[in-house]
């Protein structure tokens, strides 16, 4: 095994115990446990296995199994932003109703007008 | 009828107070939205009469207008004006855009600068409002001759219809949006936008604000 081998392989072994803990501590529902997990299940098969990545990269057409791994991660990287957006965008309508919640809670009357004179109000 | 202006301010202690002033004689009770100043634009406002709701952080204009609108519906308002706070529109192009609603059904008054007057209108910011108008156009299907003005007006059964999610500038084009939707009937109405050195600042929006619309409407369709 070559130092990058043990390298990255270490790596995904902390990862896993990371999901495991977010799991246990309901952070994480169980389908997202196995989907994290099978998508690092696939980094270490293809860590331990390159000739598994330059066999998927033949059979969808690309010249070399690095090359399919740089796709693949370039595609769920931009997933991930595309979901950070949406979550930030969500946040931000919540923020938006609870401030507004709290301004109209707290609505300030203007001052009252002085005594005989009354307000003009046209229609 | 039950009038209420609704004024969101940002940063504008300078022309808040005088814009208080001159729309109070047209309208039962004026709302002024403090999005979040820094600058005392919320009790200049209180000072011209003005009832202020107090946004703890700035959420933007769409946000601002919501709260008051969600105010002003809950005072038991009849109608419903949106003006701005930094002196560009008229008060007197208030009473016929109110006018031009039709009084206990859905309906809603657009103000147009180009029916109207655009003084000391920049070319730049002619060509992104031209632009807008074919925006509007091609993604609402509405043909208006002013497609981002902020000077509107609508009935109570009008706003009971429309849901208004936008925080920002894109608020405007889901106005359009929301009343094809909600199928309530519109019309434009002349109207004068001066524009100046102050309310040409521009700073609060950023840079490319057209661009930031557009990013908001994708994003904000995306999210229930």
């Amino acid at each position: 095994m070559s130092l990058i081998q043990f390298i990255i392989l270490a790596a995904v072994a902390i990862i896993w115990w990371r999901l495991y803990a977010r799991l246990r501590s309901g952070e994480l529902t169980w389908l997202e446990f196995v989907e994290w997990f099978a998508l690092w299940l696939g980094v270490a098969v293809i860590v331990l296995v390159p000739e598994v990545a330059s066999y998927l990269a033949a059979w969808v057409g690309v010249g070399r199994g690095s090359d399919l791994v740089v796709y693949l991660a370039l595609l769920l990287v931009f997933y991930l932003l595309f979901k950070i957006f949406i979550r930030q965008e969500k946040l931000a309508r919540q923020l938006t109703s609870v401030v507004r919640g709290l301004a109209l809670k707290e609505a300030s009357p203007p001052p009252a007008p002085s005594r005989g004179s009354k307000p003009e109000v046209r229609p | 009828m039950k009038v209420f202006i609704i004024i969101p301010a940002y940063q504008e202690s300078s022309s808040v107070g005088a814009v208080v002033a001159g729309v109070r004689s047209y309208a039962e009770s004026v709302v002024v939205v403090d999005d979040g100043s820094t600058d005392g634009t919320g009790e200049a406002a209180r000072a011209a009469g003005a009832l202020v709701l107090r946004h703890m952080v700035n959420r933007g204009y769409g946000a601002a207008l919501t709260t008051g609108t969600a105010y002003a519906l809950a005072q038991g308002a009849e109608a419903v004006v949106h003006f701005d706070a930094d002196g560009q529109f008229e008060p007197r192009d208030i009473p016929p855009l109110v006018s031009a609603l039709s009084v206990g059904r859905p309906s809603a008054a657009l103000g147009s600068r180009f029916l109207g007057r655009a003084v000391n209108l920049p070319w730049l910011r002619r060509l992104t409002l031209k632009l807008a108008v074919i925006f509007t156009w091609a993604v609402s299907g509405v043909r208006l001759s002013d497609a981002h003005n902020g000077l509107r007006a609508f009935t109570r059964e009008a706003l009971a219809l429309m849901h208004w999610r936008q925080d920002r500038m894109a608020f405007s084009s889901e106005v359009i949006d929301e009343l094809v939707r909600a199928k309530i009937p519109w019309t434009e109405v002349p109207v004068t936008v001066r524009y100046t050195a102050y309310s040409q600042q521009g700073s609060k929006q950023g840079k490319l604000p057209a661009l930031k619309i557009v990013k908001d409407l994708f994003f904000g369709r995306l999210v229930k």
